[in-house]
């Protein structure tokens, strides 16, 4: 599969720290691209300069298969539809001259605007001020903006963010949809139950690094769940030496490979320690996640 | 940049800024001509020695001075918040509009609501001065010099603000630097020209085409060359801000 974004070794360090560190994104073409991590991880820094809105400090940056360059960027632009931090929307128009002042900016069809009106379920409230919109509907009108000219890419960032779960699921649907219509989304956000649902392909970021990129399916092979070992007697099995954390059905051991649980059962065992059962505890993806980032605030 | 100045114009839509531009012109015509209707004023309407017409020009002049700085602050301040407010500099530099390109089409958007603002104000002295019973003829020559160069000043003073109110995101620095300019305008019209042409908002008094001199008012030709430098002065400046506003990183 083609990547619509890379970056080689894409790095923005600040006066006192270094927001994007060594960076190396694929981003496949036609895949919603779940770029996930704690809040200050770096993720809208690396947006904006996916975007040309920030420089980098070092690295560089490939979309479509050009170079991002200050003299490339405006004509690159004209594939990419991107919401950044906050829905834009001036509240004192309505969403429809919102979409014009988008439509006078880019030169774009009437029918393009209508198609993005439609695509987000808003045309019947395209005469409200935006002022009167509820959240939900400012995050929908910026992914019509986003939308209105007909892009290749998505970038938005944390677009569900203040959204109730009706909001977040509505989204979520939309951004499927778009995905399955070919165009590339690449959606951010702090919240991992949200991405889990919908992206194809994760990306995991945690103090300006990129820690995982794949698959879930990838992640979690990346992960090795806790054993736990079922025994009556876990005071004889803590005996012997192992480490181990006591619970209710015996004991439970974290990061332990194949081989060395064969040796802690193959102990127990010789020693005539009573197990019942040893199994792998069932992760969930936030388990995984939480183990990567180190717990670094996510929820 | 054509492109740039009517997406400004439509963005004024529902920012009232034609209501309070009326407002403000109309506030200034009445306070300019109040005293034209004195028993005092009208004894010398017959007189084109008593200068009727350059004592009308002064009393505006003073009237300008004082709202021209709080009108352009107050302008400027809400054509740009709406930027800070709705997202806008990153939805416009996402389709190729840098922040200094947005801050330079606000001053011509805003200019071009001000030129017949600031021509109907002057025309609406004028006509107050007829009404009220001025028979001397008008010198309209300081006139519309006078309404020339407040109109460029008035765009000097937008570019002031527009900066201001794109650099500085609370909006009460830029209104209030646009109140203490209305006093210093104020103030200037009574010390020195000398002292005026070295505070910005001075030129509110500098470019003044009539002065009275004890009881008698006369025409008087500003300093134009002073008046030249100083909005060179300014359209250079402002060239460089907003260029350098283009590397800002929000």
């Amino acid at each position: 599969m083609s990547a619509v974004i890379t970056t080689q070794g894409l790095t923005r360090a600040f006066r006192n720290h270094t927001a994007v560190d060594s960076l190396d994104l694929r981003v496949p073409q036609g895949v919603v691209y779940g770029f996930l991590g704690p809040n200050g991880s770096g993720k809208s820094t690396t947006m904006k300069m996916l975007l040309g809105l920030t420089r980098p400090t070092s690295g560089g940056i490939t979309l479509f298969g050009r170079p991002l360059t200050p003299a490339s960027r405006i004509d690159l632009l004209r594939s990419i539809g991107s919401m950044i931090e906050a829905p834009p929307g001036y509240g004192h128009l309505t969403g429809l001259e919102n979409m014009r002042i988008v439509q006078h900016m880019l030169d774009l069809a009437d029918a393009q605007i209508d198609k993005a009106l439609a695509t987000v379920r808003l045309t019947a409230h395209r005469d409200k001020l935006v002022r009167n919109y509820s959240l939900g509907m400012k995050q929908r009108l910026g992914v019509a903006m986003a939308l209105a000219r007909d892009p290749a890419l998505l970038v938005l960032d944390e677009p569900t963010n203040g959204l109730d779960p009706a909001g977040i699921e509505e989204i979520r649907t939309l951004l499927v949809e778009l995905a399955s219509e070919g165009i590339t989304v690449m959606v951010s956000s702090h919240l991992l139950d949200e991405i889990d649902r919908m992206a194809d392909v994760l990306g995991i970021l945690s103090g300006g690094k990129l820690i995982f990129q794949g698959t879930r399916d990838e992640l979690f092979e990346h992960s090795t769940p806790d054993l736990v070992i079922e025994t009556p007697d876990p005071g004889a099995a803590l005996a012997l030496g192992i480490t181990a954390t006591p619970v209710s059905e015996g004991l439970r051991i974290s990061g332990i490979t194949k081989e060395r649980t064969a040796e802690v059962v193959r102990r127990l065992a010789v020693a005539g320690v009573p197990i019942h059962e040893v199994r792998r505890v069932r992760q969930s993806l936030e388990d995984v996640f939480m183990d990567l980032t180190g717990r670094g605030g996510l929820l | 940049m054509t492109r740039a100045v009517v997406l400004e114009l439509r963005k004024m839509r529902r920012l009232r800024t034609g209501p309070i531009v009326v407002l403000l012109v109309l506030a200034v015509a009445a306070l300019s001509s109040a005293s034209q209707f004195s028993g005092g004023t009208r004894e010398t309407f017959d007189d084109p020695t008593a200068a009727p017409w350059a004592a009308l020009l002064l009393t505006y002049t003073m009237m300008a001075a004082m709202t021209s700085p709080i009108l352009t602050a107050v302008l400027a301040s809400r054509q740009t918040d709406i930027e800070h407010a709705g997202a806008g500099w990153t939805l416009a530099a996402t389709a190729g509009y840098t922040p200094g390109v947005l801050c330079r089409a606000k001053v011509v958007a805003l200019s071009l609501v001000l030129l017949p603002a600031v021509a109907l104000q002057s025309l609406l002295v004028i006509g107050a001065g007829a009404v009220a019973g001025i028979r001397a003829p008008l010198d309209a020559g300081p006139w519309i010099g006078y309404t020339t160069l407040l109109f460029l000043l008035d765009v000097a003073f937008l570019a002031l603000h527009v900066w201001l109110a794109a650099t500085v995101e609370n909006q009460l620095v830029s209104v209030g630097i646009g109140m203490l300019g209305a006093f210093l305008a104020a103030f200037t019209l009574l010390i020195p020209s000398a002292v005026s042409r070295l505070i910005p908002w001075g030129y509110y008094a500098v470019i003044a085409h009539a002065a009275q001199d004890g009881d008698v008012v006369t025409y008087q030709t500003p300093p134009y060359a002073w008046i030249a430098g100083f909005l060179i002065l300014v359209g250079a400046v402002y060239a460089f801000v907003t260029r350098r506003l283009d590397r800002i990183e929000r």
